[in-house]
């Protein structure tokens, strides 16, 4: 479970391993953000320090490299947080709707509440749960789904019944005032 | 060399302090544009004619001045999509929700709650006759939904 719920970070970290255990068998050059990696490890296990050569490959990346991982590491962390979420909302439907349900983040890279909007109005059901993640679901052709109705949600949109179409194309949706 | 390890951790830790920057710098500039959007409304609240203004007039008053936001923003997507929002009585506090959700802070416009629900294209509304004309091709009524045959699905944007 606890492999599972922090999956993102684990493979991020071994991600790096990896490229660690490559570059020291020779399958890949020396890389910013393996190096500096390299050179704790070494030190921690090996009390060996770098070189000269070492330094001069790093040196290009010596500011970005810790930033990438460290901006890595928070999506990691932001990630598995949302797939926690996701599988929590999951877990509240029919087994079958289970795998087509989705993180707004999946669809639009804005904020998403207003993702979620954005959804509804082109047909899809949205809603967040009691856990605040907002999700969405499609059937199993990727198709959205006007007329799912959610279990225990906080909030929840899709298109007003009968349905209406905007000038712009989009579905005039509803959140309360829908028939749930 | 010895300091080097000590040195790459403590550039870690500037850099996570970079990424909650980055963070706040994101916010700041969506609230920004929040904010522009209810000077929009100032700006609709003072015209003259605003008593005789229809609909249509004063939704294409602020679409019109969107144009000036980033197009990928938060502000833009919100006034956007939230035109397709029924009862129009409810925009703006779907708007003011969708705001306080990004800013994670309180945020008012007396002069959009004044004119959210009016300024619509009253014309726009178009019936979709689910019996004889068919969905949008992304869309699926639950009847006709499948849901077997396929791993879990990760679709984009349409």
């Amino acid at each position: 479970m606890g492999v599972r719920e922090n999956f993102n970070v684990i493979q991020n970290t071994s991600g790096t391993i990896a490229a660690i255990g490559l570059e020291k068998i020779g399958k890949i050059a020396a890389g910013n953000l393996v190096t500096p990696a390299i050179w704790v490890l070494n030190t921690v296990t090996n009390n060996s320090t770098p070189n000269a050569i070492d330094i001069g490959i790093y040196a290009s990346g010596f500011v970005s490299a810790p930033a990438a991982i460290t901006v890595s590491t928070v999506k990691a962390l932001s990630d598995d947080s949302i797939n926690r979420k996701v599988t929590e909302i999951r877990l509240q439907h029919e087994a079958k709707y289970r795998p087509f349900i989705l993180p707004v983040q999946n669809y639009g890279h804005n904020a998403p509440f207003f993702v979620a909007q954005d959804i509804a109005g082109n047909g899809g059901t949205v809603w967040q749960g009691q856990n605040h993640q907002w999700v969405y679901i499609t059937d199993a052709r990727g198709l959205l789904v006007p007329d799912f109705k959610p279990n225990n949600f906080r909030q929840a949109m899709q298109p007003n019944f009968p349905f209406e179409r905007n000038r712009n194309n989009k579905f005039i949706f509803c959140s309360r005032t829908c028939r749930w | 060399m010895r300091q080097i390890p000590k040195l790459f951790i403590l550039i870690i830790l500037l850099s996570a302090c970079s990424v909650e920057q980055n963070t706040d710098k994101a916010q700041h500039t969506d609230l920004s544009e929040f904010n522009q959007i209810c000077i929009f409304f100032d700006e609709l609240s003072e015209q003259t004619s605003i008593t005789t203004l229809s609909g249509k007039e004063k939704n294409d008053f602020i679409m019109e001045r969107l144009e000036s936001l980033r197009p990928d923003g938060n502000a833009k997507l919100a006034w956007t999509v939230i035109r397709n929002f029924t009862p129009n009585e409810e925009r703006y506090s779907m708007f003011k929700q969708g705001v306080e959700s990004v800013i994670e802070q309180e945020w008012n416009c007396l002069s959009m709650e004044a004119l959210a629900a009016s300024s619509i294209d009253e014309a726009g509304g178009l019936l979709v006759d689910t019996q004889s004309e068919p969905l949008p091709s992304n869309v699926v009524l639950m009847k006709e939904a499948v849901w077997e045959g396929a791993s879990e699905k990760n679709t984009s944007k349409q």
